[in-house]
């Protein structure tokens, strides 16, 4: 961890609350009454589909976009009628958005000499962001000599460098490749725990969602549907559609009554406390596994297996007619790997399975 | 290396197509460096008389200082406008906006010689004929739609996130607009001006109906051709085909420069 150069930059996050905004487009709501509550420091991470609203969400707090109802305040200020520039926000986008114009070292110091600071000092603080991610030998280079990791590293370089209380991450990875990606998810995060600023991170990937978030939104059709910390989110998923778009999932229909849980189409049952309404049931490709005492037990069917390096994941079907489930299996355990046709009896614990409302 | 029939076919047809185009320019070559009083193809001696004539002649050096002023006014002119004007016609949201687009083009597509005459009607009653400053406006008017298809075609290829990245970095909406977008313009800036200059520089038609005295360059070689014919106005042409040549090079340096550094992502 690099932490000698990094003197020069350090944010204090302010807490960030969206309060009733909407916005509408005719008739078409991209956002609908949304509420949210951001601590100060915290990486909180808005996940959806394409048209969920998170990017919506994320331009009304940048000002690019005038929310139609509802209230923005960064700390106790709202800022809802502020215009973008005297918002105090850094931003990185999908695209990077450098200036294609100027060099490494005047990009990252424009928003310095914007607010304007002597020279000297903007580009001694320009190079503290630099060294913060590790191109201080690219300051002389232009935006299109460097790679794209290093044009993401730079854009989030311009935008912490004036040292904004806010930070916010347009889908900042969509366009590197996976290792990059995954490279680039970990050093983001290292970022944020050196400068401390509150970060607004948008994104369609649940894995990046997971690996970096304090909290995750998930949103859909212009409303959030569960807020919660990643493992909680993936372990509880409140609905249907977070268990289906966050990680993998088998949902099978069920139904309850009298503290049983019945699987449909499979004769499966289990104990479960009596709550609210049960119609499907979540159970994580890891959750199954090939029966132990005190599972819930089925007999199934392999019908493909699918190698991943480290994991096989494997079809099966329930009985002769059920529906199929996944489920995966770590390669150089004790089991001996499955054949399509192999007859296996598969099991999970109770305490394991999630009962969702739809 | 033996080419196809086809491809011969094809090479013999550009050749000829390239020959077509510019044989007449390289014609003036000759003449320009001509000996002899009068056009004479092929030339018998060659000298620079024709160019040093040219220099020595205070006619043509007034007609061509008059057509610089009034090229460059009306560079500056339609630069301006044409490029606030491009910016209300590709971001802006309102009635009438083709309209006005089709509106502000119109002197490229309608024949000169109704607007020559719709100007020098305005012109007489106005009392503007004769008068250098106007004849710098009705150059602008020839020479706005260039500027406008040239910097509304590059306005559109624009990312505006670029700009979007300037205002959220603390520039207000004109300084992001000249920090960030004026540079991206600037090869199209270059471009539109080089075309509105010489729009005005080679104007003939409507100078000759509302400049009533003034005497720019085309002017004064058509007036010359008129009079008598004499090899200088070959040796202006030739002149007038390298500092064309030079700006379309230099257009084109900073339009590959551009290139490398907005498209290479």
């Amino acid at each position: 961890m690099q932490q000698a150069g990094v003197a020069g930059i350090a944010a204090r996050g302010a807490p960030v609350s969206f309060r009733g905004v909407r916005k509408t487009y005719g008739a078409a709501v991209a956002l609908n009454d949304f509420n949210l509550e951001i601590a100060a420091g915290e990486f909180l991470t808005l996940l959806g589909p394409s048209g969920s609203g998170k990017t919506t969400a994320l331009n009304v707090l940048a000002g690019f976009i005038d929310p139609s109802g509802g209230d923005i305040a960064i700390g106790a200020t709202s800022i809802a009628r502020l215009p973008t520039e005297k918002r105090n926000i850094g931003m990185v986008f999908q695209n990077y958005s450098l200036f294609p114009h100027l060099s490494v070292i005047d990009n990252v110091a424009f928003p310095l000499r914007i607010r304007k600071m002597p020279k000297a000092q903007a580009l001694q603080k320009a190079h503290d962001a630099l060294r913060l991610v590790r191109l201080d030998d690219f300051a002389g280079r232009m935006p299109h000599q460097l790679s794209g990791g290093q044009r993401q590293r730079v854009a989030f370089a311009r935008a912490i460098v004036f040292e904004p209380s806010v930070l916010l991450m347009d889908e900042p990875l969509g366009a590197l490749d996976l290792k990059l990606r995954e490279a680039m998810q970990l050093e983001i995060k290292q970022f944020h725990r050196q400068i401390g600023c509150t970060v607004l991170y948008v994104t369609h990937d649940q894995g990046e969602a997971l690996t970096m978030s304090d909290r995750i939104v998930v949103m859909n059709h212009g409303a959030i549907v569960q807020v919660d910390a990643p493992q909680a989110m993936y372990d509880r998923p409140s609905c249907r559609f977070v268990a289906e778009f966050v990680g993998l999932n088998n949902i099978l229909p069920a139904t309850a009554g009298a503290g049983v849980v019945t699987v449909g189409g499979t004769g499966i049952t289990f104990a479960a406390p009596p709550g609210g309404r049960v119609a499907s049931v979540a159970l994580r490709p890891e959750v199954l596994r090939r029966a132990q005492g005190g599972d819930v037990s089925f007999a199934a069917t392999v019908v493909d297996g699918v190698f991943f390096g480290d994991v096989v994941r494997y079809t099966a079907r329930i009985g002769a007619e059920g529906p199929s489930v996944t489920f995966a299996e770590h390669r150089g355990g004790a089991l001996a790997p499955l054949e399509p046709g192999a007859a296996v009896t598969l099991g999970f614990s109770a305490d394991k399975a999630v009962l969702l409302p739809d | 290396m033996r080419m196809s029939p086809a491809r011969l076919a094809l090479t013999v047809y550009f050749v000829i197509g390239v020959i077509f185009l510019i044989f007449p320019l390289i014609m003036l070559v000759p003449l320009s460096f001509g000996e002899s009083q009068f056009l004479q193809f092929p030339p018998q001696k060659l000298s620079w008389k024709w160019y040093a004539e040219f220099f020595n002649d205070d006619s043509w050096l007034r007609a061509t200082l008059l057509s610089l002023r009034v090229g460059i006014g009306a560079t500056i002119i339609s630069l301006v406008v044409g490029t606030l004007a491009a910016v209300a016609l590709v971001r802006g949201q309102f009635v009438g906006r083709g309209l006005l687009m089709s509106l502000m083009v119109a002197p490229l597509i309608l024949p000169t010689v109704i607007l020559a005459l719709a100007l020098y009607i305005l012109f007489l009653r106005w009392r503007w004929v004769d008068n250098a400053l106007a004849l710098t406006a009705a150059h602008a008017v020839i020479a706005l739609p260039y500027v406008i298809l040239v910097v509304s075609t590059a306005l559109k290829g624009f990312d505006i996130t670029i700009e979007r990245a300037a205002r959220i970095l603390g520039a207000g909406p004109v300084r992001a607009f000249v920090s960030v977008t004026l540079p991206y313009l600037m090869p199209s800036l270059f471009a539109g001006g080089l075309l509105a200059f010489f729009a005005s520089f080679d104007e003939l038609i409507v100078t000759m109906f509302v400049s009533g005295g003034l005497e720019t360059l085309p002017v004064r070689i058509w007036n010359d051709l008129k009079l008598r014919l004499d090899p200088t106005v070959a040796a202006v042409a030739c002149m007038l085909i390298v500092v064309s040549v030079a700006g379309m090079g230099l257009a084109e340096y900073f339009r590959q420069r551009n290139l490398r550094r907005y498209h290479n992502s």
